[in-house]
């Protein structure tokens, strides 16, 4: 379970590119609405200025989604090495 | 008043969005860990350029979760805010020109009425308070546009600025009313 303080910079490092807080909760809140992930309201902190903090889990649904798309990605990618002139 | 805080002070009060108290929450774990770590400058940079480029998306959230009853309830709002400005303009008519301050009494009309249908839309439904803040916006900047003749003095911008701003401090409100802040 991540919450999205430490998404945030393992996006930003893994991708080398900034992000915006806003955008990722907009992501999650699709992601949530189809029910590929779930989020419980968590603790207040003084550090947060007593406000609770938001942790989101990935579902089966979600799981499942992912490998199809990164299934789907593979196959792109095997096809398009393959004829790349046509690509 | 640190910066920061003067940053939350404003978007809980123009916002009233469902995730902007988890956003602020985690901007503000952040921005201590990265004043911790490196300069106080460059951590308040990043602060206000997180809270600048997260607002359209924190809109975003409220609206898609608002649906299209937001729709319905934001147009019939828009079509009561139109008919209560006319009324407005009809009553200040019959005042002849020379009277002074005919002018700011159509501004409080405008701007009490743009905070009561901000607050009232938003306690129908989650999100039209802030559909209704958007689309009042967005029709203030054409109609600035599209007639020049109103002017786009630095006045005139300003005092359409705050009328929008209004309503979406009413749908704050509202919104702040329905689920107040865990302390």
């Amino acid at each position: 379970m991540l919450d999205a303080t430490s998404r945030i910079q393992e996006i930003e490092t893994r991708t080398g590119r900034g992000l915006s807080i806003g955008a990722i909760y907009a992501t999650l809140d699709r992601l949530e609405s189809k029910g590929y992930v779930s989020s419980v309201i968590g603790e207040a902190t003084a550090t947060r200025g007593g406000r609770a903090k938001r942790h989101f889990q990935i579902e089966a649904a979600g799981r499942h989604a992912l490998r199809a798309s990164e299934d789907a990605i593979r196959r792109m990618s095997v096809a398009t090495r393959r004829s790349p002139e046509t690509a | 008043m640190t910066q920061i805080h003067m940053a939350e002070w404003l978007l809980t009060r123009l916002l009233g969005t469902p995730d902007r108290d988890a956003a602020l929450g985690d901007l503000a774990e952040e921005h201590a860990w990265r004043a911790r770590n490196g300069s106080h400058m460059r951590a308040a940079l990043w602060y206000w350029g997180q809270i600048s480029r997260s607002i359209p998306w924190l809109v975003w959230i409220a609206i898609r979760r608002g649906g299209s009853g937001a729709i319905r309830i934001v147009v019939a709002a828009c079509i009561m805010q139109a008919v209560l400005e006319l009324i407005a303009a009809t009553c200040l008519r019959s005042f002849p020109a020379s009277v002074p301050g005919t002018g700011v009494v159509a501004f409080v009309v405008v701007v009490a009425s743009l905070f009561t249908t901000g607050y009232l839309t938003e306690r129908i439904r989650a999100g039209a308070g802030t559909l209704f803040a958007v689309v009042v916006l967005a029709l203030l900047t054409l109609q600035t546009i599209l007639r020049p003749s109103d002017g786009f003095g630095v006045a005139h911008v300003t005092l359409t600025t705050i009328a929008a701003l209004i309503a979406f401090a009413g749908s704050a409100m509202s919104a702040n009313h329905r689920s107040p802040r865990v302390q």
